[in-house]
């Protein structure tokens, strides 16, 4: 027996609670039944809170909502229940209005009444609520004592549920070809907006469950997801540009969620998934959607994807997609830019994709690279894809040849050097394999050499080895190299057991063309001149070769940065002075009076120098120690 | 249809009775919407009527309530506390508004009904102030702790000020803006309006952007308000406060934006921003009232750093060139320089310490007793130094206001706060050959800098350096002298002492050597070590003894430790004296000593007068082969030495 009491306008209501009628007539929107029939209405139909909320209920559905409460579930006290029931009417009415406004009308013009049932295995704080937007009816299972007639939260959760159920069957088996396109944007939405499993898609799940974790893979309900917007996409170009906008924004973003999660999954073997499942199916045309759609990608685009596509460990990963030419393309973006660096300022996506593939330096004064930030290039980005494979290695050197800017090979050099390949074998050393394919012709060569001596010093001895092998006509770079090695200062006490025994590892000692070869590399070649000095050959005059580079190495000797070079030419002298090379001396004497009778300003730093390499100057040279 | 249910004093004995309209008796009334059965609350209730009074007098007016019945609470009692709570809330408000006398002037005069409407949707209020039918409305849930909570009225009422004030200013020019509006004009201006965070600023994306930046139109106005008479002071004081801060704006677009700073036209408006607030930005430093705290902010930000790519991106200088135009930086690092020297030269240790934007720019060595440098400056960061070292002939510049000034505190200050970019010797180096020629006191002060820096230093520039100065400037070679005592300070023969003659030209004369000494206690402790270079013929008992009193009475020196200090030095200069065979000198030394134990009873020079005889010279010990003749010879079990030096063998058995 049922007893239904008006809610609302005044009249009619006084008699709500008499009598065994098993409802009560209704004049008003909005009606509330309690079931069964108690003696007395436990609520004041009239009362202005719930004839607001009812009003504005009715206003949002569009129709009357019907409360049905099983008595059982009833407060006792009039006062608790009243609230409760108007507590019940707030919660359904904000629920419809937001999803109104975020998903539509369809299911709040379906909503037609709120059941509240009794069910004894219901918890107290696990109650149940099901939508049937055939019948109209939210069904609420409670426990006796509920803490809500309808619990926040969970009347959208039953929306969203009926709405995933709703699409699936709509939707489901239909392929995109088969979509109207007036309801292709539908048709998206089912695909891609989700709240949770439906009976069907938790049935797959658990079936996949059972199968080997790569023919599971191969069945993967979300690559076939992925398959389908792909080929939406293609239908709505041209067609429906709004839709175009969303699909590919989804594939950009979140549609390639399953091949990173796969390709990642150290559990799965994705090179053991079927051909011709739906993953490789999706994964195919996947590859081939980023193949067609990044080189026309706006930065903030790109850069939602290239983590992803960079970091996978899979070598098969993304297939049809080069993915090295993809970070090349962004390295020759960043070139034509004019090699713009992060900077401290606004940053924009541009500047983000450079930074993340390229990893922008610039030399400071002593040569060193330096920048702002950390950048993960050579962590888990272009670089470390690059750097995981000989092959690829191989590819950059190439690219940089072709290049032939030594910017360019400087800053991704930089960034390679001292870091091994993530998954690559311990043999391979990125940096030196890159090195060793370079063209020593090219700028890009010297560039790399310029890396190689001002960050690494374990090494060097071998790599000027392997240059003097390899390239007879760079081997002054060989001499630069293990001078930068720092294996060990004139003077030191294993000076002889490399420089005085250069001439019996390398073959020969360092001659002329040798020695102007090295200094071609300039002030850091010239400030270790002192150092090779045991090595050189006997019978040339070392003054021949410095002298017309002097000029240049040393512009100002009043300059911040002459220190450096006259510290070295000072050693020269009392290499000189050792070797008693007197022509020399008087060569370079001649070069000091020149220098000072030209530029008065550098007669005082110049003065020593010019003392003791007049004739007899060298007794004033410090004897006891060698420079 | 409404029921005014009114509060106070009479009339409403009855408020359930059936008329839709009851007489009013006061202007303050709560209006329940629709009209209930009965009334839910007792209008003469002594708090109710307290409270609709005082909201009464906070407001300058009646207010009414208007309430939605659906948020009446059920309980007469309750509804009749929630009430008494609502005017309560809603005076506070009020109150809490005067503290903005002008938005409260504007939205206080508005307010003439607070209304609450019931809203099933929503979870919270939301208030709106429709200053058009002077009502604040609070639409929201009906289950609530209160009606009126605290805080409901103060936002919108703010809001609706701001939103006024918007309306009547912006856009608007200053000088369009009659001086007794100038305060709310300000407001708008600087976007300080109640009610709102203050917008953050979106940086700039492009040159353009950055070039006519709303920023620099807004300092470009400020200035303009802050110069022109009639302002009344409270507005001077907010323009004067915000534009304060508009340095660390500046600073922000030179340390992050420097790139689009260096590609702006010479004629923008952020660059006439920024000259005309460098000018107002020196002045308010000068300004009497500015506090140490603002002085030292200020330096900061005109000695703004930059770094990383950005720093190399501008030739490696680690301040912007192109910062600050219309401030010659290193005429303002003098000027504080000056101030410093003006108060006498204050450190950290003095009874009047440095001030933090003095220890900032200038980096004063707080001197601990005896002389020797500490460096207790905190706030002391070098930049002043940096800058200009880094600035285009910034070491003669430097050089040039040391010379000016011959301060020699002020020079040993500078050399000792000097760090480069490169090597501090070569920065030092080159300082000290500019200010070569000029001051002798300026060039010691400098070179003793210099001195305690290299101790035991084998860089041969420095011993190049030494040796040039002993060759061209004889004048200084007392100085020089212990610049070399400081290069070879442990003996390691980092100077050619035996061949000082010809690795110097000459050997140190006697006036050389009073020169030398004249340097003070350190001079006398390093003189055996400089010792080798004394030229023969000539006293040194005679030089040294008349400095002995100042030398042994230096507590830098005169340690109880006889192994170190005052004792060490005299017991080399003995061995020195002794291995010289100098009988007469060391007979002069004795007689001092003597003499200086019996006027200084309780010194523990006793032993040392002593040992400074001629019957107590050890032989003099032979010298050491020369290094470069000794070879290691591997290859036996045992090594070997060979000696085949010009020596005989035998004169080292």
């Amino acid at each position: 027996m049922r007893l239904r009491a008006l809610v609302g306008t005044v009249a009619l209501l006084a008699f709500a609670a008499c009598g065994g009628a098993d409802h009560v007539h209704v004049t008003n929107d909005v009606a509330v039944t309690i079931t069964p029939a108690t003696d007395e209405l436990p609520f004041d139909p009239r009362g202005a809170r719930l004839r607001a909320a009812t009003a504005q209920l009715t206003r949002i559905a569009g129709h009357p909502v019907a409360f049905e409460i099983d008595a059982a579930v009833a407060s006792a006290l009039r006062p608790d229940f009243e609230r409760d029931l108007i507590d019940a009417v707030e919660q359904t009415a904000r629920a419809l209005s937001e999803w109104k406004a975020a998903r539509g009308a369809r299911s709040v013009a379906a909503f037609r009444e709120v059941a509240c049932r009794y069910v004894v295995t219901v918890e107290d704080d696990a109650p149940l609520v099901t939508f049937d937007s055939k019948t109209g009816v939210l069904r609420v299972e409670l426990s006796a004592h509920p803490r809500a007639l309808v619990p926040a939260g969970l009347v959208s959760r039953a929306l969203a549920h009926e709405e995933d159920v709703y699409r699936e069957v709509r939707y489901g088996d239909v392929l995109p070809e088969q979509v109207a396109p007036g309801e292709r944007r539908a048709y998206f939405e089912a695909l891609t907006h989700r709240s949770g499993l439906t009976e069907r898609e938790r049935a797959t799940r658990e079936r996949l469950r059972s199968l080997p974790p790569a023919e599971a893979l191969g069945q993967s309900p979300e690559a076939s997801v992925v398959l389908k917007v792909v080929r939406l996409d293609e239908l709505s170009r041209g067609s429906d540009p709004a839709l175009a906008a969303l699909t590919r924004a989804w594939l950009f973003g979140g549609g390639g969620g399953v091949f990173r999660r796969a390709y990642d999954d150290r559990n799965v073997d994705v090179d053991a998934v079927p051909a011709g499942s739906a993953f490789r199916r999706a994964e195919a045309a996947y590859g081939a959607w980023l193949t067609r759609e990044l080189p026309v990608a706006t930065p903030a685009e790109q850069r939602k994807v290239i983590g992803s596509v960079f970091d996978a460990r899979s070598p098969g990963a993304y297939p049809g997609l080069d993915r090295f030419a993809l970070g090349l393309r962004v390295v020759d973006a960043w070139s034509k830019a004019g090699k713009p660096m992060s900077g401290m300022g606004a940053r924009d996506d541009q500047r983000e994709l450079f930074d993340e593939v390229v990893c922008p330096s610039v030399r400071d004064r002593r040569g060193k690279r330096v920048r702002n930030s950390g950048c993960t290039s050579s962590a888990r980005g272009w670089l470390a894809y690059v750097a995981d494979d000989e092959r690829r290695l191989l590819q950059l050197a190439r690219a940089l040849d072709e290049r032939d800017d030594p910017e360019v090979a400087a800053t991704l050099l930089d960034e390679l050097r001292g870091r091994p390949g993530r998954d690559a074998p311990d043999a391979l050393d990125p940096f030196t394999t890159v090195l060793h394919a370079l063209d020593p012709h090219k700028r890009s060569w010297r560039a790399a050499i310029e890396v190689l001596v001002e960050n690494r010093r374990a090494g060097l001895r071998e790599e000027s080895a392997a240059i003097w092998k390899a390239h007879p006509d760079q081997r002054g770079t060989a001499v630069y190299v293990l001078a930068r090695a720092d294996v060990g200062y004139a003077g030191t006490n294993n000076e002889g057991s490399v420089w005085r025994g250069f001439a019996k590892s390398y073959g020969s000692p360092i001659d002329a063309p040798l020695l102007a070869s090295m200094l071609d590399w300039g002030r850091p070649a010239f400030v270790e001149v002192p150092q090779v000095w045991p090595a050189l050959a006997h019978g040339f005059s070392r003054a021949d070769v410095l002298l017309p580079r002097l000029d240049a190495l040393l512009p100002d000797a009043t300059s911040d940065d002459a220190p450096e070079v006259l510290r070295a030419l000072s050693a020269i002298v009392t290499r000189l002075c050792n070797d008693r090379s007197e022509a020399d001396l008087a060569k370079l004497h001649a070069w000091t009076a020149r220098r000072t009778a030209s530029r008065p300003a550098e007669r005082p730093v110049l003065m020593v120098l010019g003392r003791d390499t007049a004739p007899g100057g060298c007794g004033s040279r410090l004897k006891k120690k060698d420079d | 249809m409404r029921l005014l249910g009114l509060l106070l004093v009479a009339a409403l004995a009855a408020p359930a009775c059936s008329p839709a309209q009851v007489d009013v008796h006061t202007r303050v009334a709560v209006t329940i919407t629709p009209r209930p059965d009965r009334m839910p609350f007792d209008p003469r209730s002594a708090r109710l009527a307290s409270a609709t009074e005082q909201l009464r007098a906070a407001a300058g007016h009646h207010v009414a309530l208007d309430v939605d019945a659906a948020m009446v609470p059920e309980l007469r009692s309750s509804f009749e506390e929630a009430l008494g709570r609502s005017f309560e809330a809603m005076t506070r408000d009020l109150t809490r508004l005067r503290k903005d006398p002008e938005a409260f002037a504007y939205a206080a005069a508005r307010l003439e009904r607070v209304s609450l409407r019931y809203d099933a949707t929503l979870r919270g209020d939301v208030v709106t102030f429709d200053v058009a039918h002077r009502t604040v409305e609070v639409r929201g849930p009906a289950r609530r702790d209160d009606l009126v909570s605290e805080g409901t009225l103060v936002q919108p009422m703010l809001l609706a000020y701001a939103d006024d004030l918007r309306a009547r200013y912006e856009g608007k020019r200053a000088s369009d803006v009659p001086a007794a509006e100038r305060g709310p004009y300000v407001r708008v201006l600087l976007g300080d309006l109640p009610g709102r965070r203050r917008g953050r600023d979106v940086p700039a994306e492009s040159p353009s952007a950055l070039a006519n930046a709303p920023e620099a139109s807004r300092i470009l106005t400020a200035l303009e308000l802050s110069r022109m008479p009639g302002t009344d002071a409270a507005t001077l004081h907010r323009l004067d406060a915000w534009l304060l801060d508009q340095k660390d704006w500046f600073a922000d677009q030179y340390q992050r934006h420097a790139a689009l700073v260096r590609q702006l036209p010479a004629q923008c408006t952020f660059h006439a921003a920024e000259t005309a607030y460098a000018t107002w930005l020196l002045a308010r430093f000068r300004a009497p009232g500015t506090t140490d705290e603002q002085r030292l902010a200020i330096a900061r930000r005109i000695f703004v750093p930059s770094y990383g790519d950005e720093r190399e991106q501008q030739g490696g200088r680690t301040y912007a060139p192109f910062a600050w135009p219309g401030i010659d930086r290193f005429a303002f690092g003098m000027s504080v320089i000056d101030e410093w020297r003006r108060d006498g030269h204050p450190t950290q240790l003095t009874p009047r310490r440095s001030t933090q934007t003095e220890e900032f720019i200038v980096c004063p060595r707080a001197a601990a007793p005896g002389g020797r440098g500490g460096n207790l400056a905190p706030r002391c960061e070098h930049d002043f130094y940096r800058f200009a070292d880094e600035t285009e002939g910034g070491t003669k510049k430097l050089a040039a206001a040391l010379l000016e000034r011959n301060d020699p505190v002020l020079t040993a200050t500078v050399f000792a706060a000097l760090r480069p970019r490169g090597s501090e010797t070569d920065a030092r180096l080159a300082l000290l050959r500019a200010v070569e020629g000029g001051a002798a006191a300026v060039w010691r002060a400098g070179a003793r800098d210099l001195g305690e820096r290299v101790d035991n230093s084998s860089d041969r520039a420095v011993l190049e350096e030494a040796q040039r100065l002993w060759l061209q400037a004889p004048a200084y070679r007392g100085t020089v002298l212990l610049l070399l005592g400081h290069v070879d300070r442990y003996g390691h023969g980092n100077v050619p002492w035996r061949d000082f003659g010809e690795a110097f030209g000459s050997r140190t004369t006697r006036a050389e050597l009073d020169a030398y000494l004249d340097e003070g206690s350190l001079a006398m402790m390093l003189l055996p070590i400089v010792w080798p270079s004394l030229d023969r013929g000539y006293s040194r008992a005679a030089a040294i003894l008349p400095r002995l009193d100042a030398f042994l009475g230096d507590p830098e020196y005169n340690r109880s430790n006889t192994n170190n200090g005052t004792h060490r030095a005299l017991r080399e200069i003995i061995s020195e004296l002794c291995a010289e065979r100098n009988v007469a000198d060391l007979a002069a030394l004795h007689e001092y000593l003597v003499n200086r134990v019996a006027s200084h009873p309780g010194e523990s020079y006793g032993d040392i007068a002593e040992e400074a005889t001629s019957r107590r010279c050890n032989p003099a010990p032979p010298p050491p082969p020369p290094r470069n003749e000794v070879r290691l010879v591997p290859g036996k079990k045992r090594l070997r030495i060979i000696q085949s030096g010009a020596e005989p063998a035998d004169r080292f058995l």
